[in-house]
């Protein structure tokens, strides 16, 4: 359908169109022999789903509470049973799922565009500008993410911006230095020297030549960045430091289970057992990107 | 001579970054709205003590003034906190103003790194046999039981596995193995199991594509073509080969641990340096939030540091840099 309005519209276009769609769909093909990544994919585009849908049909708020029914084994009006407060857990749920893939997506996304930008430059431009980047690059790397996850937290508040915030500003550093690495690997390349001989001016090159040669790799990196996030920002309500309750988040939901687990197990089943599915199912997916879209390197 | 200058180097860098850490940190907790580092917030951080004990409670306040040198500029103050963190002078935290954090240390720290080298330990001792297991016998039911297994492991962090161990040896099988605590050798089981896993999926993962690799060179075939039997070509030629190069995931794997120390600390009530941070962060005491965090970031630094010149002791091809 797409091909066919570009065909429409641009007569000219269509060759390197074709070609283009051709070669994601080779991509897919192997990625479609992958069983596991499949059965992966299909786990991240139901918890999508949920992710847009879960907050209108969730029974109730997530800030409804019924004490009269707390720490209730699960029945028929309270499928996932209740919280110590009444929380009704199914809601609860719902309502995390949108809260992780928010955080978890836009922090990626941020930080991919963030890395992206500064990673192209430093690679291209060189010089002093790539010396000072890659020192600041190395410093976030020597900083373990998840303690200056805390540290920013602490400081911006634990609402969904500042998580968000944080989480980007601990994460560009990675997909800089991996797009650095593959800008120089091309830049002495035969490819990008014909450009410049030919006058492109370096916007041009970044656009046209060096991006579209490595977008594959950085679609990979993002595949293993978004469940690295989902991870980060459950991890930090385990030292209590998670999104503000009353903002239900799958890591405050299992950091309070485990410390309620002897007496009301229910309240674990869900939260751990859907959290952990859940970044296995990514990892399958990013796992599966990497064969399908890399099939030179790789066993 | 050129590994003395490259130890020299590293070290200068390591000096530079834990400062620069440790300066990073000061900053951000010092401009936050409503600074952690005044007057007010120390002393409803000690607010008991003001009832209890007038006297010790303005000896106190007197002390974190001088010590943070609170009314001097913030460079002044940078660089004062930055020479007493490097010089272990870490002075009394908020919550217990008449501990040191060094004392907290003292016993903290064993535990964690305890723990984290246990676990690091655990994955490769474990982790190598299932990695050369999987690569003899690549592309059948053990390979894709055990890569699948070790991808389990590696996707699925550590206090989710500690969690479910709370479950099973609470709930199910109660009475097994203690789910707390901290002492005795049965207590260390599930928190280095919980912390394991993830290692020794890495380390199975690395260990399976290396010795594949490694299965491939020349060498092996010459070697078979000399007679050399079976498992003694796969043990002293391939996985020596490979070993060299599991050196290399140790580094993050280790790091990543010890963040994941952390979590663990904090679900089985072990009093290591992550139940320290926990309680450090949720009641905003700054100066032990930062010392704990400086603390393990110089553990993972000097480990990495450790693993890379043993790296280039064990591959001599290996050129410092």
């Amino acid at each position: 359908m797409i091909a066919r309005i570009a065909v429409n519209q641009q007569p000219g276009n269509v060759p390197r169109t074709a070609r283009k769609r051709s070669q994601w769909l080779l991509a897919w093909d192997r990625y479609k022999q992958n069983k596991v990544a499949v059965a992966g994919l299909v786990w991240v585009v139901i918890f999508f789903i949920f992710g847009v849908i879960g907050p209108w049909v969730a029974p109730s708020s997530y800030a409804t509470t019924n004490y009269l029914m707390a720490n209730h084994p699960p029945t028929w009006a309270y499928p996932m049973g209740t919280d110590s407060l009444g929380h009704n857990m199914l809601s609860e749920m719902l309502f995390s799922v949108r809260y992780a893939l928010e955080i978890a997506v836009f922090a990626s996304l941020a930080a991919f565009l963030l890395g992206t930008i500064l990673g192209l430059w430093a690679g291209l431009k060189g010089g002093l500008a790539d010396t000072i980047l890659m020192r600041v690059v190395d410093f976030f790397f020597a900083f373990p993410a998840y303690f200056l996850d805390l540290i920013l937290v602490t400081k911006f508040g634990r609402g969904l911006g500042p998580m968000i915030f944080a989480l980007a500003v601990t994460g560009w550093a990675g997909y800089a230095r991996l797009i650095r690495g593959l800008v120089l690997g091309m830049r002495n390349g035969e490819m990008v020297e014909a450009a410049n001989a030919l006058g492109a001016s370096p916007l041009h090159l970044a656009r046209k030549y060096v991006f579209p040669n490595v977008v594959s790799n950085m679609i990979i990196a993002l595949a293993f960045g978004i469940p690295s996030d989902l991870t980060v920002q459950a991890a930090l309500s385990v030292v209590g430091m998670g999104l503000n309750p009353p903002l239900p988040s799958f890591g405050n939901m299992i950091a309070a289970a485990g410390s309620n687990v002897l007496g009301y197990p229910w309240l674990m089943y869900w939260p751990a057992g859907i959290f952990a599915i859940t970044l296995l199912s990514f990892l399958f997916v990013a796992d599966g990107l990497q064969e399908a879209l890399n099939p030179k390197g790789g066993s | 001579m050129q590994t003395a200058w490259y130890v020299v180097k590293r070290l200068f860098t390591m000096l530079v970054t834990i400062c620069v850490i440790i300066a990073v940190s000061y900053i951000l907790m010092y401009l936050s709205p409503g600074s952690f580092f005044s007057v007010a917030t120390i002393a409803s951080a000690m607010s008991t003590l003001e009832v209890e004990n007038p006297k010790l409670y303005q000896e106190y306040i007197n002390s974190f003034l001088s010590r943070y040198g609170l009314n001097q500029p913030l460079w002044h103050q940078v660089l004062q906190y930055v020479w007493h963190s490097i010089t272990f002078n870490f002075g009394n935290s908020f919550t217990y103003p008449t501990v040191p954090i060094i004392n907290q240390l003292k016993t903290a720290f064993p535990i964690s790194a305890e723990l984290a080298f246990g676990a690091v330990v655990l994955g490769v001792v474990v982790g190598i046999p299932l990695g050369i297991l999987a690569a003899l016998y690549r592309n059948t039911w053990v390979d894709s039981v055990l890569t699948s297994v070790s991808m389990i492991g590696q996707a699925i962090p550590a206090f989710v596995t500690a969690v479910f161990m709370v479950l099973i040896f609470g709930v199910y099988i109660p009475g097994v193995l203690p789910i707390n605590g901290w002492g005795t050798p049965q207590q260390a089981i599930l928190p280095i199991l919980a912390l394991g896993l993830g290692n020794i999926g890495v380390v199975t993962r690395y260990m399976r594509g290396s010795l594949i690799e490694t299965l491939r060179q020349d060498y092996m075939r010459t070697a078979e073509a000399k007679g050399v039997k079976y498992w003694s070509r796969i043990l002293r030629h391939g996985v020596r080969n490979s070993l060299v190069a599991l050196m290399t995931v140790i580094g993050p794997a280790f790091g990543f641990t010890v963040v994941s120390t952390v979590w663990v600390e904090n679900i089985f009530s072990i009093p290591g340096l992550g139940s320290l941070m926990a309680t450090a962060f949720v009641n905003k005491d700054v100066p032990l939030a930062i010392t704990d965090v400086f603390i393990l970031a110089l553990l993972i630094l000097v480990t990495n540091f450790l693993v890379d010149i043993g790296y280039s002791i064990l591959d001599p091809r290996v050129h410092l840099t």
